[in-house]
């Protein structure tokens, strides 16, 4: 075991690596500084070996796209292909996500391999961007990219990049994107053949075994002592709308470590963007229940086997195409984490511990018509965790912009950030460009709107709940005020 | 005595000195470290003066230079002493310090703490001002603002003021006219401003190193003035210079002044010296580790000049100024060992430290420890531990391990004891490996130098799972960083924020920038007298347009005026550099210049050691006995030698154990080593097995 824990903690150093490479190469400020994306290793089966992630959206989900490639190519990968996938219904959950996997053959055998799994900026649909606050079909927020190959032994398929970058209005930042990907998935591949060629083959697939059924246990061993044997059933109403709402309910069970998700009674939202697949439910669940621990370990499948779940079919949790999905992880995923450790709390989950808090977004573009037209997410503060200090777990790793980056690139004033006598971060940020569009998002619960935006033209000043294409001329202003879920930590 | 020069490193436990005279020759000396540091160093020197049969205050009235590394300013930052701060920056953003651009530390784990306020929100204070990003002023600044925001400050007790606004390396004059006001208003105040400490773009980084200067400097001024005052009232007439964090040294009185520079002053030293023993022994490609009680460092040194980085987070604090890149993991002979949940073995990161320290120690410690584990393989002799100054209890050390690693695994304790080793030396080899492949290398392009207490047991191990064909324990191993203080150069790294592209850059207006940096740096350092010669070094930060990562690339120009061709073999460099860190690179895309730095560099004639002539292979004079030692779990009974008796040229196969003071050095089976001219061990590892070898 010590042999397959050292052979293992070298594997997981690559995926690490991999995950880094693409955080600095890439060029969309979604990956570079939203960190939306997660890297990971995988086996032919596939089993997921090792995934590093900035946050809790991706868990289930590279395996769950990496198995609907496979699926796919079954007979037909070689040396040298790189296939994608980009589907909320081909193991997929929010539009403009793709999974980039390098099939890796290791005498002859699919044995460990690379995939990275990140949000492009633009991959069509109805507006730019991936926020939609009221999408009723899929197509309306992103186009899907059933798997396709994009190298065919080592060549670059121009028709299939051109055909994606063709359906984007950010095309040089996926493009480079997607190269970032590509050159940091061949780093991996030659880092794991020359794990493989000094270890051997047969070590290092016994130490994945190992580490995999080692990881079980522990984590197994960690649901059984912190949440004994559970059996609850919580309930949420998600508002959807101003005036409509969908039940989530949830019975979670633990036995013998295991995690066990019954989704009946469950609603259904066939016309709005809260759906979750249930990839990305697990996943959500998995961390409610070994958030304390699992910056201490390396996600693998070992972790995944810990989940499982039944849900109505068509409901809010395993939608049917072409159902929409594109608020699940910003709305959804934090009910379904609420209800989650509560139940596992048995009903009382310690406030201060709350991973969840959900927050206000804008997108905005160009008018729709331009060419060209990448996004920018003007999300300059955050919602104040249950801790009293920095942003909600769910929220991730995401680097909030700086002022003077955004004013000497993007032509955007940050005219203040701080918090208010509320307790709250307020930001106000103007248009100095050109004329824009926005898409506003602000979440609701039970209490009404959670945080507020408020935009000002020429004095006047209108507050904004979820709205599309909402012109923000040169010198408007938007104001932020975030949510906050607990006081701050220092007076 | 005149030309000596003596460098002093002031570590947790110890107090290391070393003198080389005009002669080469070398004096090492190391006291217990003091609570307040000036009685450690005095002592080391009172040492030092009785071995040369000299009073103290004829000795110091002789030195020229004393060069100390110090821990003052990251004690005070990681104990949270420091002084009373206050933060003026522009109004609206008087919470970027604490938003730290939304970072934290753990991605999922809800119990993580936020950092201790070094500048407690009562204390920030936003001055309505504002500047654009071209330099225009926006907003006029609130005078009477910075005024009012002085007269809280007095109020609260603040000792330091730091002062931050937007947009200050484009056009500095509010915050020096507010550096004015508060110098008119808080005269004892400390000032530091984000201008001078940091002028690049983004302010949270700026902010954060700013207050960090305003929280360790005024201690780190009073310490150095206490100690140049104690130095001079026992007859010291040279200068006092200061070992900083990007590896050069700075007369005292600048040092305090930026103080934030000397946060890792300590192993600082330790990677210079790496370099300089690179040098003489001729490896330009090193990797130094420092094995310590609770902590492994690990830094790169290319060409003999060490790595830098900028992305530096220091405890919880993000620290932008360009400082040498040591990447520390709590590995050490600490570590404990313990079994997890699951059946696991697990080494580190909690560390028992030095006390109750590991259950050898005596000390109350219960829990095993990698120390425990190296004395019940036999790796350490429980007799001489610090030279026999400390016995071990290897009966101690074979209960913890038995109990807590060997019963639960069911092992035997000597496989329990090897499975901990063989563990923290792959934590170890990991890290080093990540340490190299960021910066696209392969560690087996390098020599590993192993320094601290516990490096010599563990490197050749490590060296065999990287594919390192030499290691060099340094003959001054225990007083490494001391040595580094000694032979670093004078050093100032500028920077400045000047966003363009590549392609429409301005060549006058970056020239001008360069010759205004080097103006500076040259103000700096004027007024010393230990260095004649000074070297420029430019650089560009660069990237691709829309990356947020940036390379830094050398400027490739002999002459001080930058024209098209040195920036378009500087791009060409780029792209090469960009594909070697990240295996890609893309000629066709727009890149981006955000920042300009300059090194001035004042050359120190450097100290050279006296080259001891080879003398015999034959090592058995310095024989003192044989031990069983378990390399793995079969016992070997393995010569023992006392380094300190060893001559040039003495070589020694493997296996085989040579203790010092203060280290101990294994040689492994198949290897083989040879005592250089300097006294430095250099180990010979199986030369360049193959993959397939070493698999088998």
């Amino acid at each position: 075991m010590i042999r397959s824990q050292i052979l293992y903690s070298r594997i997981a150093a690559i995926a690490r690596e991999l995950a880094e490479t693409v955080g600095r190469t890439a060029r969309s400020p979604g990956l570079t500084e939203g960190r939306r994306y997660a890297a990971a290793l995988l086996t032919g089966e596939p089993k997921l070996v090792a995934q590093a992630q900035y946050d809790a959206s991706h868990v289930f989900l590279i395996r769950d796209s990496v198995a609907a490639l496979l699926d796919r190519f079954a007979f037909n990968l070689g040396e040298g292909d790189i296939v994608l996938v980009g589907d909320p219904y081909s193991g997929g959950s929010t539009p403009q996500a793709i999974t980039i996997a390098a099939p890796l053959f290791y005498e002859g055998e699919l044995v460990l391999f690379p995939a990275v799994r990140a949000e492009m900026a633009d991959l069509a649909g109805e507006f730019p961007g991936s926020l939609h606050p009221f999408a009723s079909e899929t197509w309306q927020e992103a186009v899907r990219f059933t798997p396709l190959k994009l190298y065919r032994h080592g060549l670059l398929q121009r028709d299939a990049l051109r055909f994606m970058l063709r359906n984007s209005r950010a095309e040089s930042q996926v493009r480079a994107d997607i190269e970032a990907i590509v050159s940091a998935l061949r780093g991996a591949s030659a880092s794991l053949v020359a794990l493989m060629d000094e270890k051997g083959r047969k070590a290092t697939e016994t130490a994945i075994a190992q580490t995999i059924a080692h990881s079980r246990a522990l984590g197994a061993a960690e649901i059984t002592e912190r949440f004994g044997a559970v059996d609850r059933t919580e309930r949420a109403s998600l508002p959807v709308s101003v005036d409509a709402s969908v039940d989530l309910v949830v019975r979670v069970t633990t036995a013998d470590g295991h995690l066990g998700l019954d989704f009946t009674g469950t609603g259904a939202n066939r016309a709005g963007p809260y759906n979750m697949t249930p990839g990305q439910a697990k996943g959500y669940a998995l961390v409610a229940a070994l958030a304390e621990s699992l910056d201490a370990t390396t996600l693998n499948d070992g972790h995944l086997q810990l989940v499982s779940m039944t849900a109505p079919k068509g409901s809010l949790v395993d939608p049917v195409l072409p159902a929409a999905t594109g608020l699940s992880d910003a709305v959804t995923a934090h009910h379904l984490v609420g209800l989650v450790r509560s139940a596992l709390h048995g009903g009382q989950a310690p406030d201060e511990t709350r991973l969840d808090g959900v927050q206000p977004a804008v997108l905005a573009f160009l008018p729709i018509g331009a060419e060209d037209n990448p996004p920018i997410s003007l999300d300059p503060g955050f919602s104040l965790s249950a801790q009293g200090w920095g942003p909600p777990v769910l929220a991730g790793r995401r680097l909030m912009p700086s002022a003077e980056v955004l004013e000497a690139r993007e032509h955007f004033n940050l005219v203040s950030r701080e918090i208010g006598a509320d307790g709250r971060i307020h930001a106000v940020i103007r248009n100095d460009g050109p004329t824009l569009e926005g898409n506003f998002f602000v979440p609701r619960d039970a209490g009404g709107p959670r945080g507020r935006l408020t935009l000002v033209i020429d004095g006047a000043r209108q507050v904004l709940e979820s709205a599309v294409l909402v012109v923000i001329p040169p010198g408007g202003l938007i104001e932020f005020i975030y949510p906050t879920y607990a006081e701050r930590a220092d007076g | 005595m005149s030309n000596w020069n003596v460098g002093i490193d002031v570590g947790g436990t110890f107090t290391d000195l070393v003198a080389i005279g005009p002669n080469g020759e070398f004096r090492s000396t190391k006291t217990p470290s003091t609570p307040d540091q000036s009685d450690g160093v005095l002592n080391a020197l009172g040492r030092l003066a009785t071995e040369l049969g000299l009073p103290l205050d004829d000795f110091l009235g002789e030195l020229p230079l004393i060069v100390h590394g110090t821990t003052v300013a990251t004690n005070s930052l990681l104990e949270y002493n420091g002084a009373k701060v206050g933060l003026i920056t522009t109004k609206g953003f008087r919470d970027e310090i604490e938003f730290r651009r939304s970072y934290k530390e753990s991605v999922f784990d809800p119990r993580l703490k936020p950092p201790h306020a070094i500048v407690p929100r009562r204390s920030r204070i936003g001055v309505a001002e504002r500047v654009d990003h071209q330099g225009n002023v926006l907003t006029p600044l609130d005078e009477a603002g910075v005024r009012a925001a002085c007269e809280e400050f007095r109020r609260q007790g603040v000792e330091a003021v730091a002062i931050c606004y937007l947009f200050s390396f484009v056009n500095p004059a509010h915050e020096r006219r507010t550096a004015e006001i508060v110098r008119e208003e808080l005269p004892d105040a400390f000032i530091s401003l984000s201008c001078d400490v940091l002028p690049e773009i983004r302010e949270f980084e700026r902010v954060s190193t700013t207050t960090v200067n305003a929280f360790v400097g005024p201690r780190v001024n009073a310490y150095l003035t206490h100690l140049e005052e104690r130095l001079r009232s026992q007859g010291f007439k040279g200068e006092l210079f200061i070992i900083q964090s990007n590896g050069g040294v700075l007369s005292a009185q600048e040092a305090g002044r930026y103080a934030v520079n000397t946060l890792l002053s300590g192993p600082a030293g330790g990677v210079t010296a790496g370099s300089y023993l690179g040098e003489m022994a001729g490896y330009d490609n090193l990797i130094t580790v420092d094995m310590g009680g609770t902590s492994y460092d690990i830094a790169l040194i290319e060409n003999l000049q060490p790595a830098v980085t900028t992305e530096s987070w220091i405890g919880r604090y993000r620290i932008a100024l360009p400082m040498l890149d040591i990447h520390t993991i709590g590995a050490g002979g600490g570590s404990i060992a313990w079994v997890d949940a699951g059946g696991a073995l697990q080494v580190g990161p909690a560390s028992a430290g030095s006390y109750p320290g590991p259950a050898c120690y005596s000390r109350g410690g219960t829990r095993p420890t990698v120390t425990d584990a190296n004395v019940v393989l036999g790796l350490l002799n429980p007799d001489f531990f610090l030279g026999g100054e400390m016995v071990l209890d290897r009966e101690k050390a074979v209960d913890a391990v038995r109990r807590e690693v060997a019963e639960p695994l069911g092992l035997s304790v000597i496989e329990a004891a090897s499975a901990i080793i063989e563990l923290v030396n792959s934590n170890m080899a990991n890290a080093t490996r990540l340490v190299t492949t960021k910066r696209g290398r392969d560690p087996q392009q390098f020599a590993l130098v192993a320094a601290g207490g516990a490096g010599g047991i563990h490197a050749g191990k490590q060296a065999e799972e990287l594919g390192i064909r030499t290691v060099i324990v340094p003959g001054l191993a225990p007083v490494f960083c001391a040595l580094g203080d000694n032979v670093a150069d004078l050093k100032i790294s500028e920077s400045r924020t000047h966003i363009g592209r590549v392609d429409e850059l301005d060549f006058e207006a970056l020239n001008t920038m360069f010759q205004e940096m080097e103006q500076r740096a040259r103000g700096r350092l004027a007024g010393q007298a230990v260095a004649g010669n000074f070297e420029t070094k430019r650089s560009l930060d660069m990237h691709y347009v829309g990356e947020v990562h940036e390379v830094t690339v050398p400027i490739r120009s002999r002459t001080r005026r930058i024209t098209k061709l040195n920036l378009d073999a500087t791009l060409g460099d780029f792209h090469e550099l960009h594909e070697r860190l990240f295996a890609h690179k893309d000629p066709s895309q727009p890149v981006e210049i955000l920042t300009l730095r300059l090194d001035l560099i004042g050359v120190r004639e450097r100290p050279r050691m006296i080259p001891q002539e080879f003398g015999d292979e034959d090592a058995s004079g310095a024989l003192k006995g044989e031990r069983q030692v378990h390399f793995d779990v079969e016992p070997t009974t393995v010569p023992v030698y006392n380094g300190d008796l060893l001559k040039a040229g003495a070589f020694i196969p493997g296996p085989a154990i040579i203790e010092q003071w203060g280290t101990t050095i294994a040689v492994y089976p198949g290897h083989e080593c040879l005592i250089d001219a300097y006294g430095n061990v250099i180990i010979e590892i199986g030369q360049a097995r193959s993959a397939a070898e070493r698999a088998a």
